[in-house]
């Protein structure tokens, strides 16, 4: 069988390697192509005590060393590297921009945890981006096992790259309540610290961490901007840190970090699996609909759009390989991701993640491929489509026809529930707005639905108010 | 000309202050920790000045 080789488009930043994904006999492989010193940095990284119980821990990605004649290494061998790694695959990536709060948090301490266990035993992580961060469910774990270098006494020169990618945006979120995704999103680089101290105004510049990790840094690269001192710029390649000072410098930002929180009062989306308008009866059948129709088919992915906290989320998830759960109101995702991580029984199998459906995260930096789209990061078996779509209709102003184009477009089952106009839920999102939406038929959506899919299973709830179906494509 | 000034080049000056003010606030904080452990009745605290017990994530619980 033929090995077939793709170059990860975010993978050339670091001309010491460049990661593959290999389709092959069993599967796809994540692989990545090493020279030489990079290999023999990696064969000692492998061999140390504390990184195999990192890789145990889950702390950081399963990482191999492979022969010269695995099948899944010689593609990359052939292609110039002198050495092949693979990497246990996540089931999904993420980036930072659709992490809440707590996960950014998380992955933030995850990564202060790896810094100061490499230090203490020797070694150092040469960066510091959440981006080397992906999850397994609600568990972060390290991707990137060549930042791992000998630590030669320098200082951490990754410093800066936390708090623009990390720190800051934590900071913003938890001081000022202004949302980090944004920002992160437009700016992959992060929030350097000359705009960063822009946010922090008068007695805002007092709040914890922001006089030492903001005003500082910007006072300091100000200065060094302005007078242009080479005398640094030789220290930057030369300056030594001891080591006591470097983890002093790690331990008080883990304080700072676990002292931080996103805060505000639930939203009402957040309240939703409390406060929908369901009876029991009827939730417990759309329950149902949803666990029966996800155990027969036993997708590899599933994605539950406007996943909300997440209720059906952990319905499908028992019987998928993974559930990527998607909605645009923060607290509700946080709420998710802090609920799967507290409960002992919840699935571990639940990605949360913040996103606008009707924005989608495009493909990002270079040539627009670097950090890849959504939809371009793996196709769903069946997607969860739960009261979304009149939000769709309405709020975002989406017609019926493209919303339903789109969701054709993933050539996945779809579980779809749909709202119908006597639904006070409807009634109420569309009470204030000039516009009747006369389109927000059942029997318009009934033939718009049939021109895509065929519909294999329904049942009414709510009395007739609500329809579910199960729709295959066409 | 600002443009080409690279805003790490203050990196290594600003990593070793604040490693430097990390240190003596640690130092001070085991000094302080273990200064209470020892008085009569006093507050038991762990090595960096932690109490023993951290609370809890306010997490409400499953629906």
């Amino acid at each position: 069988m033929t090995y077939r080789l793709r170059p990860d488009d975010g993978s050339f930043r670091d001309p010491s390697g460049q990661v593959y994904r290999v389709v092959g006999e069993q599967g796809e492989a994540v692989v990545r192509g090493l020279r030489q010193d990079a290999a023999a940095s990696m064969a000692k990284l492998l061999a140390e005590p504390f990184f195999r119980e990192l890789v145990d821990r889950g702390d950081v990605v399963e990482t191999a060393l492979l022969d010269a004649d695995d099948p899944y290494a010689r593609p990359v061998l052939a292609a110039g590297w002198d050495a092949a790694v693979r990497h246990a695959a996540v089931p999904f990536v993420t980036w930072p921009w659709e992490w809440p709060f707590s996960m950014l948090r998380d992955a933030a301490q995850l990564q202060l945890r790896l810094l100061e266990t490499s230090v203490t035993n020797g070694w150092l992580l040469k960066d510091a981006t959440p981006f080397n961060v992906q999850w397994r469910g609600v568990r972060p774990t390290f991707v990137d096992a060549p930042s791992f270098a000998p630590w030669d006494g320098g200082y951490w020169q990754g410093y800066r790259q936390f708090c623009a990618t990390f720190l800051t945006p934590l900071l913003l979120t938890a001081h000022l309540g202004i949302p980090f995704q944004p920002l992160l999103r437009s700016r992959l680089e992060g929030i350097p610290p000359e705009e960063a101290v822009r946010y922090f105004r008068g007695l805002r510049r007092f709040k914890r961490g922001v006089p030492s990790h903001v005003w500082f840094p910007a006072a300091a690269e100000g200065a060094v901007r302005r007078r242009r001192w080479p005398a640094l710029a030789a220290r930057r390649r030369s300056g030594r840190q001891p080591r006591t000072a470097l983890l002093a410098l790690l331990d008080n930002l883990q304080r700072l970090i676990a002292g931080l929180s996103a805060g505000p009062a639930p939203s009402d989306w957040a309240r939703y699996a409390d406060s929908h308008s369901y009876d029991d009866t009827d939730y417990g059948r759309k329950r149902d609909f949803v666990e029966r129709h996800a155990a027969a088919r036993r997708p590899r992915l599933t994605w539950d759009l406007g996943a909300n906290t997440g209720t059906f989320a952990r319905v499908a998830a028992r019987s998928s390989g993974a559930v990527v759960a998607v909605d645009g109101d923060h607290e509700a995702v946080d709420l998710l991701y802090r609920r799967l991580r507290a409960d002992g029984d919840a699935p571990r199998n639940v990605v949360p993640l913040v996103m606008d459906v009707a924005n989608p995260s495009p493909g990002q930096g270079w040539a627009g491929r670097e950090r890849a789209g959504f939809e371009a990061r793996g196709r769903p078996d069946l997607v969860l489509c739960l009261a979304l779509m009149h939000h769709l209709r309405v709020s975002a102003n989406v017609p019926l026809a493209r919303c339903l184009d789109w969701l054709r477009s993933l050539d996945a089952a779809v579980i779809l529930e749909f709202v119908g106009r006597e639904d006070e839920m409807f009634r109420a999102l569309v009470e204030h707005r000039r516009e009747d939406f006369p389109d927000w038929t059942a029997e318009r959506f009934e033939a718009e639905v049939r021109r895509r899919f065929r519909v294999l299973d329904r049942q009414q709830v709510k009395g007739g108010a609500r329809e579910l179906l199960l729709l295959e494509p066409d | 000309m600002l443009a080409y000034v690279d805003p790490g080049s203050a990196g290594f000056v600003i990593v070793s202050v604040l490693g430097f003010l990390s240190a003596v606030g640690y130092t001070l904080r085991n000094a302080c920790g273990r200064l209470l452990a020892r008085l009569p009745g006093g507050r038991r605290r762990g090595a960096t000045g932690d109490p023993p017990d951290a609370p809890a994530d306010d997490v409400p619980p499953p629906s």
